[in-house]
C-alpha cells in the first residue's frame, strides 16, 4: 500500500465522505464492471453524491444521447459560486464515470455511462423491489427463522458492542479483536487492518501495555486519531476500503456490489445464506458478521444473515458537511453537553466514547453513567498534536450532542466551537525558517540598500531592519545571494 | 400563555359558562399588564409529578385549559373580522427625536430601540395594509421635520429612518399635528386618516395653544393614537382621547415593541370618519418583455391591462392611463378578514367513541384520548388541536370545506 | 474555515404530491388535447410520478412523502411515509403503493378538482411534521408538488390564496405542473409567490423528465441550480360577484372586494357608494 495513495483518499474524503472517496481508488475497469453488476450499487452511487451531482445524474438518466454540454452548464443560477459547484459536481461524476463527455466544442455532450443509466432507471421502475432475482428468497415466512431473529434493540446493542470493541482494540483498551481468530473461516484479523490502513504503527501491539497514556504511545498514527472522531458510517468505510483492498480476490467488484446490496437491506430481515450467495459473498458475510455490520446464525443446517444498523448506514447520503445528517445518525445515541464555560458532560457509560472524549478534553469525573471534562487550552492542544484537527473535535461533538442541546441552534456554543479554532491557529503562530543574517553593512553609502532589492527581487527576504542596517535572507538563497553580494561589493569599490 | 392566565382558565373550565368568565377575565387583565411580569414565576402550580416516571410535566388541566383560552381567543378573532374595517389608510408616524429619545433607561439607549421598533412596524404596516400608504414626521429642536411623504414604498421609508437618526433638542406636540393634519386634509375620502405618535418627551413646546390644535385635529377626522415611551402624558392622553385613538405606556423594551406593533393591522373603521367608495383598478399581467421590443410606460415587466403599458413593479398608477395597478395576491392577503374560518367546536367523545383513538382529518395525527380535539360544524370532520390553532390563526383554510364548496 | 453549523443545508426533504384523480375530468379528456401530458391519460401521469417519487426516496434515505389524490368530491391522503423519527426505512416502503379511486363519479358535474382544499391539507400535514422535527432538534424543508390538469375553480380564489400565503410565510415552495391544455393561474401565482417552479410541459410524453429535471430539486441546491423561469404570470382576480376573472375591476375601499362592474352598494361589507357616484382612483404620492 503506498502511503501516497493513502493520503490521497484521506484528503478526498474530507469533502466527499469516505465511499465516494473509495470509488474515485477504484480503476475505471472496476468501476463499470461494477455499474454494470447490479441496480443496487447505480442507487448507492447516487445516494453517496453530493445534492448538485444527485440531480444532475436524474436529469441524465432517462436522456439516452445525453445533454449539450453548454446547456448543462446553464443549469447553475447566476452567481459564479453557482457555477464553481456545478463544475464540481460534474468533475466529480466524470470522475466516477457516471457520465462521460463526448465531442468537442459544439457537439460536448454529457452522456451517463450506460450501464448506470440502465441499472438506475430498472431500480427507478421497479421501485427497489426484486431487483435481485436472488432477492425474493425471503426466509422470513419459516417459523424456525423468524424465532430466531433477534429483535431491534437487541441487534442494535449487538452491532454497538461489536463495534465499540473494535474502536478499543485500535486504541489498545480492548483484545477483543486481536485474538486470533483462526477457527472460524474468513475472521479477519483487526490489528493488520488497522495496521495497513495506517490507523496504526506496527509497534502497537508491543507498546500497548502503556498505562493512563497509553492514547498518546499506543503506536496511533495521526490519521488514527482522526478516524477516531469520525462518524460510525464513515469508519466503517475507511475500514472496508482496506478490507476490499486487502482481499486479493480476483473479484472485488462483486464483493462491492454485495455489500452495497447490503445498503439496502432491511436491518433487523433474515436473509438466507447458504444456497444463495456465492462463496466469495459468504466469505464477506462472515468477516462482516466479526466488525458487527451482520448478524449471523443457523436454522436446520442453513445459515441466515440480518444486516444491523451499521450496515444500512453505509451509503446513507452525502456526509460532506451535512450536520443534520450526522445528528440524525446520531440521534439516539447524542450524549455530550457542552456549556459556555468549557465544561463537556457526558452521558455515555460506554468505554469508546470516553477515551475519544479522553482525547481533546481534560477528565475531572467519572461516574457509572456520566463522564465530566472540561476542554482546555492544553487539553485541546494536546489532541491536535496528535494529528486530529479542530474542525473534527467541534464536529464530533455536535454529532454527538445531547438530545436536549440539539433543540438550539447551534447545539454546541459558538464561542467554544471558536476557541477551539483558535487554540488550533495558535499552533501554528511560530514558523521556523532556516535562514542567514547579514549584518556589518558600512553606515553610509548604497551597498546596504543594493543588497536588499536584490535579496527582495529573489524573494529570499525575510527581516530587514533599517536603522541598523541588518537583514536576514533564506538560507537556500544564500549560496546565491553571496555569490550576487561578492558582485555588488566589487561594483561599488571600482567606484 | 402565562402560567395564572392558565390557572384561571382553569377555574374557568369548570363552569358552563367558561366562556364569558374567560372574557371577563380578558378584560381585567389588560388593566393588570404590569403583573405579567411574575406571571412565569408562578409556573409551579401548572405541574405535577408523573406517578410513573416521577418526572414534573404540565398537568393534564392546564393544558386543556390552555387549549380552551386559545379556542376562545380564536372565537373572540373571528367575531371581530366581520366587522368593517379601514382597510385604505393614509398614516403619518411621529417619532419623537428630542434630547429625551437620548435616555439609557433601554438598552443601548431609547433611539435606537425606538427606531428598530418603527422600522419593524413599516414593514408590517405594508404586510397588513397593502393598499395603504405611510409618511414619517421627526421631532427634533421643537420643530417638526417630515421625512417622507405619504406613499407604499417600506424600503424608503426605513431607509429614510435610519438615516435621521439623531437626537437633539425638544419635542412639539403642536407643530408636528399641525404638519400631519394639514398634509392628511388632501387624502381621498375614503382613505382612513390616522397619526401615530411614538413619544420619548415629558414634555411639549408648542408655540401656541396645543388645544386648538386638537380640536383642529378631531374636525378633520384624524385619528391619533400614542405610544409613551416613557411616561402618560395629560395633553397626549387627552389627544387620543378626543381624536378616537389608542393610549400606550410601555414596560420595556419589548412591550414598546408589543404597543406598536398592535397599530398595524387595520383598525374597526369609525362610522363617520371616512366615505366608502368604488375604486377601479387594474391586475396587471407579468409578462416577459423581449429586449428588442418598442414599449410605452417605464418599460417592466408587468402590463396594464387597460392600455398595455409597461410597469416596473406593483402596486403603481400606469404612466400612461393613469390606472391604479395592483397585484391580485396584494388585495387577497387582506381577505381572511373578510371571510374567516368558523371556529371549530370542542369535540367531545360520547360513550361509544370514548376508547377510540381519532386520526386527525387534516393531518393524520393520532389523537389519544386525553388530547384536545376539535369539530368543524360545517363539515363535520375532527381535528387535532395543533390543526385548530394553525387552521385558524395561519392558514384561514378549513380543508374539508374548502373541498365541499367546490361543488 | 469550514461551514458552521447554521449555515449547512440538508438535502433531506419532505414532499407532498397532489395528484389529480378527478374522473369526470379524466373521463372527458380522453384522447382530447393533442400533446398534453393529460392527453395520454391519468394512467400514465400516475406512472410518470410513481417512478418520480422512486427517485425521490433513492435520493437520500431520510426523505419523506406524502401523495393526496384530489378527487371530485375531495381528497384523500394515498400514501404517507411514517414522519416520526426511526420508524422504519422510507425506501423499504416505497414501493408507490397508489391506488386510483375508483368510486363512482356523483352526478353533480364538477368538471374542477378542490385544489385549493388539497394544498389546505398538504400545509396541515407540512406544518405537523415541522411542529415534529423542530421539537427533535432536526430541521426538514418541506415541499408541496401540484399536477392539475382539469382548470382552475374562480370560486376557490380566496381559500387559495390563503393557502398561498401560508406556505409563503412557512416558506414551503409550491411547484406546479399544469397537465392540461390551459395555463393555470392561480397555480402559476402560487409558484411565483412561493419561489416554486411552473411548469407546462410541451410534450406530454416526456412527464417524467419534467419532474426528474424540476421537481426532484431539494431546497439545498435550488441555491445552486436554476429553476425554469416563468414566462409570465396571470395576476388577474376572479370578482367576488360572479366569479369571472377580471383583469380591470372594481375594488370596495372598506373591505377590497372586488366586483367586475359598478353597483350601488358592497355585498361583503355593506357599504353604501351612492353617494360617491364618480368612481375614484387611488393617487399615487
Amino acid at each position: 500500500m503506498a502511503p501516497a495513495r493513502d493520503a490521497a483518499t484521506a484528503s478526498t474524503s474530507a469533502a466527499d465522505g469516505a465511499f465516494v472517496a473509495f470509488l474515485c481508488a477504484l480503476a475505471p475497469r472496476e468501476l463499470d464492471a461494477l455499474y454494470a453488476s447490479s441496480p443496487w450499487s447505480a442507487l448507492a452511487v447516487l445516494r453517496a453524491c453530493d445534492s448538485i451531482a444527485k440531480q444532475i445524474i436524474l436529469r441524465l438518466a432517462y436522456v439516452d444521447d445525453g445533454a449539450d454540454a453548454r446547456e448543462c452548464a446553464k443549469w447553475c443560477g447566476d452567481g459564479a459560486s453557482d457555477a464553481r459547484a456545478l463544475e464540481r459536481a460534474m468533475a466529480r461524476l466524470a470522475r466516477l464515470r457516471v457520465t462521460t463527455a463526448l465531442g468537442e466544442g459544439e457537439d460536448a455532450r454529457v452522456v451517463a455511462n450506460e450501464a448506470f443509466a440502465n441499472n438506475l432507471r430498472r431500480a427507478l421502475e421497479r421501485g427497489f423491489v426484486n431487483l435481485d432475482d436472488g432477492d425474493g428468497a425471503d426466509a422470513r415466512e419459516d417459523a424456525g427463522v423468524a424465532a430466531k431473529v433477534p429483535d431491534r434493540a437487541t441487534l442494535n446493542a449487538y452491532a454497538k458492542a461489536k463495534w465499540e470493541d473494535l474502536l478499543l482494540t485500535l486504541t489498545g483498551a480492548s483484545n477483543a479483536f486481536s485474538r486470533p481468530g483462526a477457527k472460524v473461516k474468513g475472521r479477519l484479523d483487526a490489528q493488520a487492518l488497522f495496521r495497513a490502513a495506517g490507523l496504526t504503527t506496527a509497534t502497537t501491539a508491543a507498546l500497548k501495555k502503556g498505562g493512563q497514556k497509553r492514547l498518546k504511545n499506543a503506536g496511533v498514527t495521526a490519521e488514527g486519531f482522526a478516524f477516531l472522531l469520525q462518524t460510525a458510517q464513515e469508519q466503517i468505510w475507511v475500514l472496508l476500503t482496506q478490507y476490499i483492498r486487502d482481499s486479493q480476490k480476483t473479484s472485488a467488484t462483486s464483493a462491492i456490489s454485495f455489500l452495497l446490496r447490503l445498503t439496502f437491506q432491511e436491518p433487523g430481515r433474515a436473509y438466507a445464506m447458504t444456497g444463495v450467495l456465492s462463496d466469495t459473498e459468504q466469505d464477506v458475510v462472515l468477516d462482516l458478521t466479526h466488525l458487527g455490520l451482520l448478524y449471523t446464525f443457523e436454522v436446520k443446517k442453513k445459515f441466515y444473515y440480518v444486516p444491523t444498523l451499521l450496515a444500512s448506514g453505509l451509503s446513507g447520503g452525502f456526509t460532506g458537511d451535512d450536520g443534520d445528517t450526522k445528528a440524525a445518525a446520531a440521534a439516539a445515541e447524542g450524549h455530550i453537553i457542552v456549556e459556555t464555560n468549557y465544561r463537556v458532560y457526558a452521558y455515555t457509560s460506554s468505554a469508546v466514547e470516553m477515551e475519544i472524549l479522553r482525547l481533546f478534553t481534560r477528565a475531572d469525573y467519572r461516574l457509572p453513567n456520566l463522564y465530566v471534562g472540561m476542554l482546555t487550552r492544553e487539553s485541546v492542544q494536546n489532541a491536535l498534536r496528535a494529528g486530529v484537527d479542530a474542525e473534527q473535535i467541534v464536529g464530533y461533538i455536535r454529532a454527538h450532542a445531547h438530545k436536549q442541546v440539539r433543540r438550539k441552534k447551534p447545539s454546541v456554543p459558538s464561542t467554544v466551537c471558536d476557541q477551539i479554532r483558535l487554540w488550533a491557529r495558535d499552533m501554528e503562530r511560530m514558523e521556523a525558517e532556516e535562514c542567514v543574517l547579514y549584518c556589518d553593512f558600512p553606515q553610509a553609502g548604497t551597498f546596504y540598500g543594493a543588497v536588499v532589492s536584490e535579496a527582495e527581487k529573489r524573494g529570499a527576504l525575510l527581516w530587514r531592519d533599517d536603522a541598523s542596517r541588518r537583514l536576514t535572507v533564506r538560507a537556500s538563497a544564500h549560496d546565491e545571494m553571496k555569490a550576487v553580494v561578492g558582485a555588488l561589493k566589487q561594483k561599488l569599490d571600482a567606484v | 400563555m402565562t402560567s395564572v392566565e392558565a390557572a384561571y382558565g382553569a377555574e374557568g373550565a369548570n363552569g358552563d359558562d367558561d366562556d364569558d368568565d374567560v372574557d371577563a377575565e380578558d378584560a381585567q387583565r389588560a388593566l393588570r399588564a404590569w403583573e405579567k411580569k411574575y406571571q412565569s414565576e408562578r409556573a409551579w402550580e401548572d405541574l405535577e409529578e408523573d406517578p410513573v416516571t416521577g418526572r414534573l410535566r404540565v398537568t393534564s388541566e392546564a393544558q386543556t385549559a390552555k387549549a380552551r383560552e386559545r379556542r376562545a381567543k380564536m372565537a373572540a378573532l373571528a367575531t371581530s373580522a366581520g366587522a368593517a374595517k379601514g382597510m385604505i389608510r393614509f398614516t403619518y408616524v411621529v417619532v419623537d427625536l428630542s434630547r429625551a429619545a437620548n435616555e439609557e433607561d433601554f438598552r443601548p439607549n431609547r433611539l435606537s430601540v425606538v427606531g428598530q421598533c418603527a422600522t419593524s412596524f413599516i414593514r408590517e404596516y405594508f404586510n397588513q395594509n397593502p393598499l395603504s400608504q405611510l409618511g414619517i414626521i421627526v421631532a427634533r429642536n421643537g420643530v417638526a421635520e417630515r421625512l417622507t411623504e405619504l406613499s407604499g414604498s417600506p424600503e424608503a421609508h426605513a431607509a429614510a429612518l435610519r438615516n435621521a437618526l439623531d437626537a437633539s433638542g425638544d419635542f412639539s406636540l403642536q407643530n408636528t399635528l399641525n404638519v400631519a393634519r394639514t398634509s392628511l386634509k388632501s387624502i381621498p375620502s375614503y382613505g382612513s386618516r390616522e397619526v401615530l405618535y411614538i413619544v420619548s418627551s415629558l414634555s411639549t413646546c408648542d408655540p401656541g395653544n396645543v388645544w386648538t390644535e386638537i380640536a383642529a385635529t378631531k374636525a378633520a377626522k384624524v385619528r391619533v393614537s400614542v405610544v409613551a415611551v416613557a411616561a402618560e402624558l395629560h395633553v397626549s392622553r387627552r389627544l387620543t382621547e378626543e381624536t378616537g385613538g389608542t393610549y400606550g405606556v410601555s414596560l420595556n423594551a419589548d412591550h414598546l415593541d408589543d404597543l406598536i406593533m398592535a397599530h398595524a393591522p387595520p383598525p374597526p373603521l369609525p362610522e363617520d370618519a371616512t366615505k366608502s367608495s368604488l375604486v377601479q383598478m387594474g391586475f396587471p399581467q407579468k409578462k416577459h418583455l423581449s429586449k428588442d421590443a418598442l414599449v410605452v410606460g417605464t418599460g417592466g415587466e408587468y402590463v396594464c391591462p387597460r392600455c398595455s403599458g409597461r410597469i416596473d413593479e406593483l402596486p403603481s398608477q400606469c404612466a400612461v392611463c393613469r390606472l391604479t395597478l395592483v397585484s391580485s395576491p396584494h388585495l387577497a392577503r387582506s381577505y381572511h378578514h373578510l371571510f374567516p374560518v368558523a371556529p371549530f367546536k370542542e369535540y367531545t367523545r360520547d360513550e361509544a367513541s370514548a376508547k377510540e383513538v381519532l386520526e386527525c382529518k387534516a393531518c393524520l395525527a393520532l389523537i389519544k384520548q386525553t388530547d384536545p380535539a376539535s369539530k368543524c360544524e360545517q363539515c363535520s370532520n375532527v381535528f387535532c388541536f395543533a390543526c385548530d390553532c394553525y387552521i385558524h390563526e395561519k392558514l384561514h383554510n378549513c380543508p374539508h370545506c374548502t373541498c365541499e364548496r367546490e361543488n | 474555515m469550514a461551514a458552521r453549523e447554521d449555515d449547512v443545508a440538508d438535502d433531506k426533504s419532505l414532499l407532498v404530491v397532489l395528484v389529480e384523480t378527478n374522473p369526470r375530468y379524466w373521463a372527458a379528456s380522453e384522447g382530447k388535447g393533442d400533446g398534453t401530458a393529460a392527453a395520454n391519460g391519468l394512467s400514465s401521469v400516475l406512472e410518470a410520478t410513481t417512478v418520480f417519487l422512486n427517485s425521490f426516496f433513492a435520493l437520500n434515505q431520510q426523505n419523506r412523502a406524502a401523495v393526496i389524490a384530489v378527487h371530485d368530491d375531495g381528497c384523500h391522503y394515498l400514501y404517507t411515509s411514517p414522519l416520526e423519527l426511526n420508524a422504519g426505512d422510507a425506501s423499504a416502503s416505497a414501493t408507490g403503493k397508489k391506488r386510483t379511486k375508483t368510486a363512482t363519479p356523483s352526478s353533480r358535474a364538477a368538471m374542477s378538482s378542490p385544489f385549493a382544499g388539497a394544498l389546505s391539507l398538504a400545509l396541515c400535514y407540512c406544518n405537523r411534521a415541522q411542529t415534529l422535527e423542530t421539537a427533535a432538534g432536526l430541521r426538514v424543508r418541506p415541499r408541496i408538488l401540484c399536477l392539475q390538469a382539469s382548470q382552475d375553480n374562480p370560486t376557490d380564489y380566496i381559500s387559495m390564496m390563503n393557502a398561498i400565503f401560508s406556505a409563503q410565510r412557512q416558506s414551503i415552495p409550491i411547484d406546479a405542473f399544469a397537465l392540461g391544455e390551459h395555463d393555470l393561474p392561480f397555480l402559476q401565482q402560487a409558484a411565483h409567490i412561493t419561489r416554486g417552479a411552473y411548469v407546462k410541459p410541451t410534450h406530454g410524453a416526456g412527464l417524467l423528465q419534467y419532474l426528474l429535471s424540476t421537481a426532484a430539486l431539494d431546497m439545498r441546491s435550488r441555491s445552486h441550480l436554476k429553476l425554469p423561469a416563468a414566462r409570465g404570470v396571470d395576476f388577474r382576480a376572479s370578482c367576488f360577484c360572479h366569479k369571472r376573472p377580471v383583469s380591470v375591476g372594481f375594488v370596495c375601499s372598506v373591505c377590497l372586494s372586488i366586483f367586475c362592474e359598478r353597483r350601488s352598494s358592497c355585498d361583503t361589507c355593506g357599504a353604501d357608494f351612492a353617494a360617491d357616484a364618480q368612481v375614484t382612483s387611488v393617487p399615487s404620492a
